[in-house]
Formats: C-alpha cells, structure tokens, sequence
C-alpha cells in the first residue's frame, strides 16, 4: 500500500513538474562560438541569423564546400572557381564566369565580404531573400555548377571527412540542401573586410596623400552640372556625388537602384518582381576593394575605374535605359558634369584607398584543402 | 504512516522550491504608447508614386519621404517635460515603417506629447556603426546617413515635376536646423496601453508659411543652410497635428 501511494505521489509529481524536466536538454548538442575580429567603430555590430548562430565548427564546414568541386557535376568547379579570394572573390577580372559546360554567364560575378549586413537580397536583381539560398543556387544553376543538390547530398554523405565534419558543425547525421545553405551562409558570413588605408586612416594610424585627400571631398561633394559650373577649378564647386549611393561605412546602399546604363536587355530587380518601375534596377554593391573587383557593373562592360567615373560624368541622360526624372539619387549625374583630368584621378586614387589586402590573403577565408 | 508522510511533505517542499506551482500573474502596469502615423496630403490619404498638385500649382509625384524622430517627451498637467530618453523613429512612407512603441510611460495625467524631427548634434555626428542593423538610427536601416560621421538626413523627399519632368532631391540636414514639435492634446495614463495617432501632412511641407516652388526655389539640397534647406525646414513645423491619445 505505502509503496502503491509512494509511486502514485511520484508519478502526480513529475506530471506536474513536466514543463520544467522538458526543459532539461537531452545530450545537447555543442558547438564552439565563432568570434568576429573587426574594430567596431568601423562597421556595424554583427547581424547573424538567429536560426543559423556561427560556430567555428560550422564556418569551417562551410568554408571546406565552398572550396571543394564536389558541388560540381563534373567535380571541376567550387564556388572559388568564380569567388577568388585574390580578386576580394570576385571572377579573375572575367566579364563572365564560364560554368563546367563551358556555359557563358550573363551577369559578372559579385564579390563576397561583409555580407552579414546586406538586408534588402542577393544576387545583382535580389532574387534570394537569404544568404543560404543564394548559395545554393549556383550548385544547381545549368549555367553555372550544373548539379542537382540530390546529387551533392548523396556525394557528401558518401564522405567520411564531410560526415565527421558535419556531426561537429550540425546536430544532425546527414546532409541536406538546408545544411548545405546553412553552412556556406556561416562560413560567407565570417568573411569581414574593414582593413583598408580608409579605415586606417578612420582610426587614425595612417593618412591620405593630398590627392586622396581631394578624392575624398570629390567623393562626397554634390556634382554641379556643367551648364551650372562658375569655376571649375574651385575646389567648393566640384564632386562627383559618389555618396549618394555609397555612403555609409558599407560603402553601399540596401536599395536596388537604376544607375543610367544603357539597355542590355538585362531588366535587374524589376525581371524578378515583374513591377515595371523596378526595371533595370540592380544590387547597389559595396565599393570596399572596388580596385580589386574589375570589371565594373552587373553585366561588367566597364574595365576600368577610370571607364567607371568617365560613365558617371557623361551624359546618361542620352543613353539610359530608364527615365531618369524617376530616380533622384542620379539629379545631380543625369546631365554632363565636369571633372578636370587631375579630380578624376584623385576619385580613382581615393577609391584604391578602400581596398583592404589582408582580405585578399586572410588564411581564415583561404582553402582548407 | 510515517514513511508516506515524509513523501508528502518532501513533494510539497520539491514543488514549493522548484517553481512548479502555476501562478496567475497579478495585473501588470502596461507603460507603453503605441504611436502611428497617417499620412495625408490636405483631405485626402498620402500615397507615394500618385499624382499631386503643391500650393506652387506644379503637378509632382512622390517617389520617397522618409525622416527621422527623437527626442519624445511627454507634458505633464505641471507643464513638466517627462523625457522619454532613447527612443527613435525612422519614418518611411514607401515601407510602410511609420509607427513605433514609446515605452516607460508613466501613470499621470498629460497635456501633449513633443518630439523632434531630427536629432541632436552629439547623436547627429556620433559614430553610425554603433547601431544594429534593424535600429533607426543605423545607416543601413534608413539610408539616411550623410558618408562617415557626417551626420544623418533628417528628410528626405524625393520625386519629379510632370510638367518639365524633372527630379527633385531635398536632402534635410543640419542639427541646427531640427524642427521641435509640440503637440496639445490631453490624456490620461493608467494601467493600460496607450494608442497615439499622429498626421503628417505632405502638403505643409510646401506652404505655411512660404509656398515652394520647385522650379523656383529649387529642385535639389544636400546643404544644411542654403535657402531651399531653410525654407522647407521652416515649413516642416506644422506638419505634423495630432487626431487621437486614447488606451488601446
């Protein structure tokens, strides 16, 4: 009988007590916490996915994949192949990346960094809300990868190393297209640059030359078109309104925006949301490591910078694709603005001031392999 | 008997020191004001992209109004300034972010609410990258910063002139130039949540006391003291009223 009212008073106990044992975990799952190494007076404060926290472990398995052509179908390319750490992972000054079957892209390839802080999409028309689908989409791409991702599961989990690094990284056992995401994201996400002579010079540890100096003030100066233009050589009286879309300490801007290329059939953000007003605009990009990433805009027609601030400075409104009454950013571009010879090339000297070389060579985003 | 007494009482001090005890929560104070804001130009519903006449009589459509808000107090029935520290607003019509929740409230009986459009000097040129990216004052947020430590746009309005199809940009700066605005209506604060509903008047920004005039006045500012800047600025004080402070 004792026994009989022990075990019922027992079992009434933990029955009422369930919440709090349920709260107990079971074998938790451990992963390392990945610390991010940037000054925070530079850049934002990080911006990680709550349903995606970066771990050493989970970097690592990211950054093994991104490096490995098993995504491939014929086990020729990785996303490297097209993301070179040199080029601040852009495509080896390629117009256009070429896929395993020789396929020629139509869009150039983007570069990777301080990707933690884009919110508005990926992709040059922001067809990916997450970083996690973007990278899946290459892998799967006819033009690109060619593989299905039924295929890189299976190859994946056919692998000891792939499976050991999982189960560090994962709670789960084997791979599917989510993990696969989950862990290019983390390992894209790791990747910061705020290393350059600008943020040096930010910090105060180093200074511009007088030319990139007057590059900056360029940089952020409003431009006076020339028909407004009183004196050229009047140091208050000139810019090329760079700011307007590239700011921030990003040096870009979350909206999708028209910039005044002329037509190439490529329709941008409004191809994927199919509103018209949206039409040829595309990915406002960072211009940290610009020097570095040539060549220049979605469809990369310009080689050079210098080609890049000449196509601001002309006449868009001759030649855009789009009315440019309906995008104020470019007011102040869309007629013909005047830059001596010497500005442009302290916008330009300016603009190499913001590329960041140990992003080029930092070991934490080189192969593992 | 002795041992099943002992279960017992044992049961009851596991379940009195481990919490698990349901308990109904007591009645909390509730200090928030939800405040939204609609947007109207004159008597009729604001909307970005739709065709307007200005005071000016220029036809105009607007393709972006965003601002910034800080500094909210509230007026006690003393004529006290109850400051509600921290607490900001990115407004943007074209996204559909016009509404925030002020918080810490206190129980009392109020006269107005105030704010500023814009924000002081040491929040203006402090560092931008200390804010998270979802935080009104982050510059990847609201766009609405002016380059590295330059300080914010407190408005922008942009859009284009249909008779010349031109655009027009008026970029809104200047911690000099913030437009304090206080608003009378009395209200009560108890137990409960607050609901605010606030107008923002597109129209006000072109008239009262000056009309603008695109064409004439100008079409573009970044300046923080040039005529275009002064003038909108200065229109700017009327064009926010209030319609309703009541509990949720």
């Amino acid at each position: 009988m004792k026994k009989s009212l022990t075990i019922i008073l027992l079992t009434l106990y933990i029955i009422s007590c369930k919440d709090v044992i349920n709260e107990i975990p079971q074998n938790p799952f451990q992963t390392t916490p990945y610390y991010f190494n940037y000054n925070t007076s530079l850049l934002p404060p990080p911006r990680i996915p709550a349903d995606n926290p970066i771990s050493v472990e989970g970097v690592q398995l990211g950054r093994m994949l991104f490096y490995d052509p098993i995504l491939s179908s014929d086990s020729s390319q990785s996303c490297s192949s097209c993301h070179n750490q040199k080029n601040a992972f852009t495509d080896n000054n390629q117009q256009f990346s070429v896929g395993v079957e020789g396929t020629i892209g139509k869009r150039n390839s983007m570069a990777i960094f301080n990707l933690m802080w884009h919110i508005d999409g990926f992709f040059w028309d922001g067809r990916s809300n997450l970083l996690r689908h973007q990278a899946i989409e290459p892998i799967i791409d006819e033009t690109e990868m060619n593989e299905t991702i039924d295929h890189v599961i299976t190859k994946l989990n056919r692998s000891s190393l792939y499976k050991e690094n999982l189960q560090k990284a994962f709670p789960e056992t084997t791979f599917n297209e989510e993990i696969i995401g989950k862990a290019l994201e983390q390992f894209m996400l790791s990747i910061i640059s705020s290393d350059s002579k600008f943020d040096h010079v930010m910090l105060g540890l180093e200074s511009f030359t007088d030319e990139e100096k007057t590059g900056q003030v360029i940089f952020n100066s409003e431009a006076i078109t020339i028909q407004n233009e009183v004196d050229p050589n009047n140091p208050q009286n000139f810019g090329a309104d760079c700011f307007h879309c590239h700011g921030n300490s990003l040096f870009m801007r979350r909206e999708f925006l028209a910039n005044g290329l002329s037509d190439n059939g490529d329709k941008g953000l409004g191809g994927v949301t199919g509103d018209p007003r949206d039409d040829y605009k595309f990915k406002t990009t960072s211009l940290r490591n610009i020097e570095k990433t040539a060549p220049y805009m979605h469809d990369g027609r310009f080689k050079t910078l210098e080609e890049v601030v000449q196509f601001y400075l002309s006449d868009m409104n001759a030649s855009s694709a789009v009315d440019l009454s309906n995008s104020p950013n470019l007011h102040a571009l869309k007629d013909s603005v005047y830059l001596s010879p010497e500005h442009k090339k302290a916008l330009v000297a300016f603009l190499k001031t913001l590329t960041d070389e140990s992003l080029l060579t930092n070991e934490k985003y080189s192969s593992p392999f | 008997m002795k041992q099943t007494i002992f279960i017992i009482t044992s049961i009851w001090f596991l379940s009195a020191t481990t919490g698990c005890t349901t308990e109904t929560p007591a009645k909390n104070e509730v200090s928030t004001m939800d405040v939204s804001i609609n947007y109207m130009f004159d008597a009729s519903n604001f909307e970005l992209n739709k065709e307007y006449t200005l005071p000016s009589k220029e036809e105009v459509r607007f393709s972006r109004i965003s601002y910034l808000l800080s500094n909210f107090y509230l007026i006690d029935e003393n004529n006290f300034k109850i400051t509600l520290n921290d607490q900001y607003l990115y407004a943007d019509i074209g996204t559909s972010k016009t509404q925030l929740t002020l918080t810490n409230i206190p129980k009392g009986v109020y006269t107005g609410i105030g704010f500023s459009i814009g924000l002081d000097s040491n929040t203006n040129h402090g560092n931008p990258n200390i804010y998270v990216t979802n935080h009104p004052l982050s510059p990847i947020n609201n766009s609405l910063h002016w380059n590295w430590k330059g300080g914010y746009i407190f408005t922008a309005i942009e859009g284009k002139t249909l008779a010349d199809n031109e655009s027009f940009i008026f970029h809104l700066a200047g911690a000099m130039n913030r437009v304090d605005i206080e608003l009378a209506h009395p209200f009560t604060k108890g137990d409960d949540a607050l609901h605010a509903e606030l107008i923002y008047d597109v129209k006000e920004l072109f008239e009262n006391p000056e009309v603008y005039n695109i064409k004439t006045d100008g079409s573009s500012t970044h300046n923080v003291s040039d005529t275009v800047t002064l003038k909108l600025f200065e229109n700017m004080n009327d064009v926010f009223t209030i319609s309703n402070i009541g509990n949720l």
